[in-house]
């Protein structure tokens, strides 16, 4: 099975985790897939945070069922709060 | 980033009140109206030394404009300078700038209040305080929406969509 690397950038309340983190997952992972091995990843205090995130491109915040083919760099985006 | 009257940015350098009306100055318009968003010294009964002001600064930028852009379908005589601070702010530092000038004045008081409100809800932007007794913390917020499905995603490598 081909496996893409996706290297996630963190932002916010996840930098206590860490800036960065990265992990493998089976190659047309979704967004809803990868948020998945995220939250795995990131471990238990961090999965109610994960599911209130949104996963982006440099371009765009991606939907749910956004297929990943290659391997991507991707930012986790929790709930916002500027101003 | 900027286009003919909206200029948008996110920097880590103090932001500049001059700026902003330098910007938004137009002969035709004679109402300039300025928000400034400042440090404040309590939260939730906590006293507040300073914030840090985490930031995703490519699609901040692109919120910005998204925002400016749509202000501007409502109001297409006003001109628009937004920015926000990115990075470690005392209290009093200034975090966020709009200015809006209109022809009259009600233009530029409901544009500005616009931006502000859905800079609030949607620019990928977050705080920490940091409290006098040491201790810090992310604050809670708006969750950000994803396009809805069927609308056309860029693969964010490419330069197609520029």
């Amino acid at each position: 099975m081909k496996t893409v690397t996706i290297t996630m950038r963190l932002y916010g309340a996840f930098r206590k985790f860490q800036d960065t983190v990265v992990f493998t997952v089976p190659a047309g992972s979704s967004i809803k897939e990868i948020k998945e091995t995220l939250s795995q990843a990131l471990g238990l205090q961090f999965r109610s945070l994960v599911l209130d995130s949104v996963v982006a491109n440099d371009k765009t915040i991606l939907p749910a069922d956004f297929v990943i083919d290659t391997d991507s760099c991707l930012s986790a985006l929790p709930p916002v709060c500027g101003g | 980033m900027g286009q003919n009257g909206i200029n948008v940015s996110i920097s880590k350098k103090s932001l500049d009140v001059s700026l902003a009306c330098d910007f938004v100055a137009d002969p035709a318009n004679g109402a300039v109206d300025i928000f400034v968003g400042v440090v404040r010294n309590h939260h939730d009964g906590k006293s507040v030394t300073g914030i840090t002001y985490d930031v995703h600064e490519t699609l901040a930028e692109n919120e910005l404009m998204n925002i400016c852009r749509e202000a501007e379908g409502i109001w297409p005589q006003a001109r628009y300078f937004v920015a926000h601070y990115h990075g470690y702010l005392a209290v009093g530092g200034i975090s966020v700038l709009i200015a809006v000038s209109s022809p009259h004045r009600a233009d530029a008081f409901e544009a500005c209040r616009y931006i502000i409100e859905e800079i609030k809800k949607r620019a990928p932007v977050w705080k920490k305080e940091h409290y006098v007794d040491g201790e810090s913390d992310w604050l809670p917020g708006h969750s950000l929406v994803s396009e809805p499905v069927g609308h056309e995603v860029c693969c964010g490598v490419c330069d197609t969509h520029e």
